[in-house]
């Protein structure tokens, strides 16, 4: 690979395509979701630090407030070889207490995750893909 | 009672003391919310009517950008997050007429409301809220006695799709 490429995967993330697939991407009263990780280099071979997971809910009007975050570390020093795709299955926990997905008129809160290979420069990612979350709003969350 | 109580009830709408009392303060939609609003005389209080206000209400933030010119035609453009509010849904409950209250004396109504199947439920967020609350007052002549705006809460599992993201 020439140093323009590596110069420019190294601003783009482009060095690894970074696919997440959600199983369940609707949770109606339950806080377990299922997700697949692959990742394969687009050129040569990869050498990462880690492979994370992030989920968060925001909500959003003209203000953005992250109102619960969760950061799981998949993989540690991996390396992929050039042609080869790796894959990762894993589930995520939310506790109970946690925001619903939660539609207004003005104001919006809404649930995301995405994975990212931790390299130099811009992390390689899947991008933030949307999950909703189903359920009644604790009383205690209300007061 | 002297001529100048009188005065300041009619202006501060202290004739009166009026509370909310629920029976249930956490109701899901078909539910009826029932409660009772507590009226106690401090005065003769020659009521009109008796009424419940109903509200649901959107809290959120909207970005407001002002610009200005001084006297040298410099400009400056700023921009703030303003709270703002939205009523959903607003409903009055007339629950009682033409009455006379006597001094030193206490009464009660009952008001029962159903919560529409369609009714979005409370939310309360960092900047962002959903509130449905109450207000009860006396229509008497000048200020009416009242108990001030206090909330319940609707609860409620709205089924979202992945598609309305």
């Amino acid at each position: 690979m020439g140093l323009f490429k590596n110069v420019a995967n190294f601003v783009t993330g482009g060095a690894a395509e970074v696919q997440l697939e959600l199983i369940n991407p609707v949770l109606d009263n339950e806080y377990s979701m299922h997700v697949v990780i692959r990742v394969k280099p687009t050129g040569d071979t990869i050498h990462a630090k880690r492979l994370y997971l992030e989920v968060q809910v925001v909500e959003e009007s003209s203000t953005k407030n992250v109102l619960f975050r969760q950061e799981h570390i998949l993989s540690e020093d991996l390396q992929i070889n050039q042609g080869d795709e790796k894959e990762w299955s894993f589930t995520v926990e939310l506790p109970a207490e946690v925001p619903p997905t939660y539609l207004a008129k003005y104001f919006s809160v809404k649930w995301g995750i995405k994975a990212s290979l931790d390299m130099p420069g811009v992390d390689p990612n899947s991008g933030w893909q949307p999950f909703v979350l189903n359920k009644e709003v604790g009383v205690s969350e209300l007061m | 009672m002297g001529i100048f109580s009188k005065i300041k009830n009619y202006i501060t709408g202290g004739a009166a003391e009026v509370a909310v009392v629920f029976e249930n303060d956490l109701v899901r939609p078909e539910d009826k919310l029932r409660l009772f609003v507590t009226a106690s005389a401090k005065d003769d209080c020659k009521i009109k009517k008796v009424y419940l206000h109903i509200k649901c209400e959107e809290t959120y933030k909207k970005r407001e950008t002002t610009t200005t010119t001084d006297s040298n035609g410099n400009t400056t453009t700023t921009s703030r997050d303003v709270t703002k509010y939205y009523s959903h849904f607003t409903k009055e409950l007339v629950l009682a007429e033409d009455i006379l209250l006597r001094k030193d004396s206490e009464e009660k109504w009952l008001a029962e409301f159903e919560i529409p199947v369609d009714a979005l439920p409370s939310f309360k967020g960092k900047d962002c809220h959903m509130t449905w609350k109450v207000f009860a007052g006396l229509d008497m002549p000048g200020n009416d006695p009242d108990s001030g705006w206090v909330s319940f809460y609707v609860q409620k599992k709205v089924d979202y799709t992945v598609e309305q993201m």
